[in-house]
């Protein structure tokens, strides 16, 4: 039997690779889902003129046009949320940079995050700002 | 995601259906939402709100053992727009003798203030309330003189609180009765 494929369609799924249970700690939504402050996955994200949020940050283009592809913002400590959730607590003058769960300073675990957390809060990720409290008084 | 939108609508349906959650849901209310479906709480306390307003919460805490046992003490739990990034606000609508609830009703709980972080539930809010009437500390104290008692002596400091309950004087101040 001779099948000719005059045309198809492809379907995909995805999910993020996050370990735990796979919501968000601060707004409780699941990863794959936008976080509450995003309605919809798209062109309505509050932060930064030169990225689009698709779903929270899935995708975001740099001003130069250059795509990064990254999580949710997974900590060194292992703990995960939306980034959109965990910057606007880092933000905030309690969080003291601290991730909300264990109380450590919340480090992106990784590298490439760094880049675009930074380019997102406007300032250095909290990593480095922890090593200059380190440095600057002693504990 | 066709399967996420289409899980989105049953769930906004859902809700609805419920009465749960207003048509337009901010993040706080969304979250807030999550927090009460999720309570699990012993007798001893009980929340209520009215159906279009989870934002102000009533709870009530009766203390089955401790200095407060048999006392029915009314709280205010008001929340703002912030919330999971600002703790709740705490009154108690009770002018109560305690050394970490001043006679205005302001509560001094850690996870209310210095130690609120965005991961803290609702139910951990008010398990943390009802700790208070179990365990009230005499560190960092909003009623000074229940705190100085309480440290001082503990036995006077249990027939203060037994009397400011059923409605009575301490040290001058008058106290609710909070036995009805």
């Amino acid at each position: 039997m001779k099948v000719t494929i005059q045309n198809w369609h492809s379907i995909f799924a995805w999910h993020w690779d996050v370990p735990g249970d796979e919501v968000c700690g601060i707004c409780r939504v699941a990863f794959d889902g936008t976080c509450p402050v995003c309605k919809f996955p798209g062109d309505q994200c509050p932060i930064g003129k030169f990225f689009d949020c698709l779903f929270c940050f899935v995708i975001l283009r740099s001003h130069v046009g250059h795509v990064l592809t990254f999580c949710p913002a997974i900590g060194s400590c292992h703990h995960s949320f939306h980034m959109h959730c965990i910057l606007k607590w880092l933000d905030t003058d309690t969080s003291k940079g601290l991730c909300p769960m264990c109380r450590q300073i919340f480090t992106l675990e990784n590298s490439n995050n760094k880049e675009v957390f930074e380019a997102l809060s406007g300032r250095p990720s909290p990593l480095e700002e922890g090593i200059l409290e380190q440095e600057g008084t002693p504990v | 995601m066709l399967k996420i939108r289409q899980l989105q609508k049953e769930k906004q349906k859902n809700q609805e259906g419920s009465g749960h959650v207003v048509n337009k849901a901010s993040p706080a209310e969304i979250r807030i939402g999550k927090d009460l479906e999720e309570l699990v709480l012993p007798p001893t306390i009980k929340v209520e709100h009215s159906p279009n307003d989870i934002k102000n919460l009533k709870i009530t805490i009766r203390p089955d053992e401790g200095y407060y046992s048999g006392g029915v003490f009314k709280f205010e739990c008001s929340i703002n727009e912030n919330y999971p990034m600002e703790a709740p606000k705490m009154k108690c609508l009770n002018k109560i003798y305690h050394p970490n609830i001043d006679v205005e009703g302001n509560v001094c709980l850690n996870i209310l203030r210095e130690d609120w972080t965005p991961v803290i539930s609702l139910q951990t809010v008010f398990f943390g309330l009802q700790f208070l009437f179990l365990e009230p500390n005499e560190t960092d104290p909003l009623n000074k003189e229940a705190a100085i008692e309480l440290n001082k002596d503990r036995k006077k400091f249990a027939r203060n609180v037994m009397v400011s309950m059923r409605g009575g004087y301490v040290n001058g101040e008058y106290y609710d009765n909070v036995y009805s």
